[in-house]
């Protein structure tokens, strides 16, 4: 049974990076509503898992990471199979969850990189969400239990797709 | 645009997620940590009713052949049900020691693609379950009528039913297994309407091992490519 000290240093982190619990669940929910539960399930699961945090094995950040990614594609997993038949493809609704509850007016340049997460496959995202948020490779690579050359690789090549599909010779990016 | 300039855009998404104050304090004030810890029991509760399952099975068998061990030899026909009794319920308890091992150490601290792995390894292994619970239970289900029998009555009670009869209560059974595997894939969009009935006609019509083996494949290809 963990005590109110544990509990207090947990919520601390928690209130210091809590942005990665939002931009996580913005990328994988589908409206706010789910965004708002998925968030509330990341935050579960890392309290439940804190107890076996240690910093002087990896940082918060790249913890929280790792919690917040396995509870956020088992979510999005576990939903996809619920609405499966239901003939409903919502793909393009991703991530207009982030941000939303603000005033500001997309620009071009949002609406593009929503539209370019969105075409990405669960793992992709995730790969894409690390590398957004300027992580090095090698805590991408810790993350997602790949290799960092695995890790370029993958990017350079989700880059390659993204100036092809800009010169209008590539249709997609799905799979990257 | 290119991916770096994108890097750019992601940032003032961030700027607006660390403005949104009032998502921050609805999330702290919703979070209840003393009542998360039963939501991870929820994922244990059917393989922990399989395994009971199964030892109950395991020592109602294995007591009724040991209780009659002496007559089996005379009459070895007798102890079919009992035997096969004592398989399945061997077999339901290592599936579902499989599943604790899969599920129940998951600790979602680890790299993302070994907990990807675990899970969909773990679903599939659930749906296989259930699938031969249905495919095996109809066909067997005279056989646990006649140890049912010698139970009430006797080892010699395996002989109280026609064995034709039995035959044929097998092959209907067979029968309305095929049927129910033919009606969910025929059907099963239909029944989607339905949480329950559509989750059961995915597992049956085998349209959820495909997805659970599919994320499998998907996970090695995005390991090794």
């Amino acid at each position: 049974m963990r005590g109110k000290p544990d509990q207090q240093r947990f919520e601390a982190l928690l209130g210091e990076h809590l942005g990665i619990v939002f931009k996580v669940a913005g990328v994988y929910a589908r409206g706010r509503e789910d965004r708002d539960d998925l968030a509330q399930e990341i935050c579960a699961q890392c309290w439940r898992s804190f107890a076996g945090f240690d910093e002087r094995r990896a940082k918060f950040s790249t913890w929280m990471y790792r919690v917040a990614l396995n509870v956020a594609i088992s979510h999005a997993r576990r939903r996809k199979r619920d609405i499966a038949g239901q003939c409903e493809v919502l793909e393009t609704r991703h991530l207009e969850t982030i941000g939303a509850d603000t005033p500001e007016q997309d620009d071009e340049r949002l609406i593009a990189l929503r539209a370019f997460i969105a075409e990405l496959d669960d793992l992709n995202r995730a790969l894409i969400l690390l590398y957004l948020e300027e992580r090095p490779y090698a805590e991408i690579a810790d993350v997602l239990g790949l290799s960092e050359t695995n890790v370029a690789t993958k990017i350079g090549r989700i880059k390659q797709k993204l100036r092809n599909r800009m010169l209008g010779t590539e249709p997609g990016i799905m799979g990257a | 645009m290119e991916l770096d300039e994108m890097k750019q855009a992601w940032r003032e998404l961030g700027e607006r997620v660390e403005r949104s104050g009032a998502l921050a304090r609805q999330v702290q004030v919703e979070l209840k940590l003393d009542k998360t810890r039963s939501a991870l029991r929820r994922w244990l509760w059917l393989p922990a009713t399989e395994f009971a399952f199964g030892l109950v099975m395991l020592w109602i068998a294995g007591f009724f052949l040991a209780k009659n061990f002496a007559v089996v030899g005379s009459a070895p026909g007798g102890a079919i049900p009992s035997v096969l009794l004592l398989l399945l319920a061997m077999a339901t308890i290592g599936v579902s020691i499989r599943q604790f091992a899969l599920v129940g150490g998951i600790d979602f601290t680890l790299p993302v693609v070994a907990i990807q792995r675990r899970l969909s390894a773990a679903r599939a292994l659930r749906i296989r379950m259930s699938q031969c619970d249905l495919l095996f239970g109809l066909p067997l289900w005279p056989v646990f009528l006649v140890f049912a029998l010698q139970c009430a009555g006797g080892y010699a009670n395996y002989r109280a039913l026609d064995p034709a009869w039995l035959v044929w209560n097998a092959l209907f059974g067979l029968a309305l297994a095929v049927a129910l595997v033919f009606v969910a894939r025929r059907y099963g969009g239909r029944l989607s309407r339905s949480p329950v009935l559509g989750k059961l006609a995915e597992e049956i019509a085998g349209r959820g091992l495909v997805t659970a083996m599919g994320h499998l494949d998907e996970l090695a290809r995005f390991e090794r490519e």
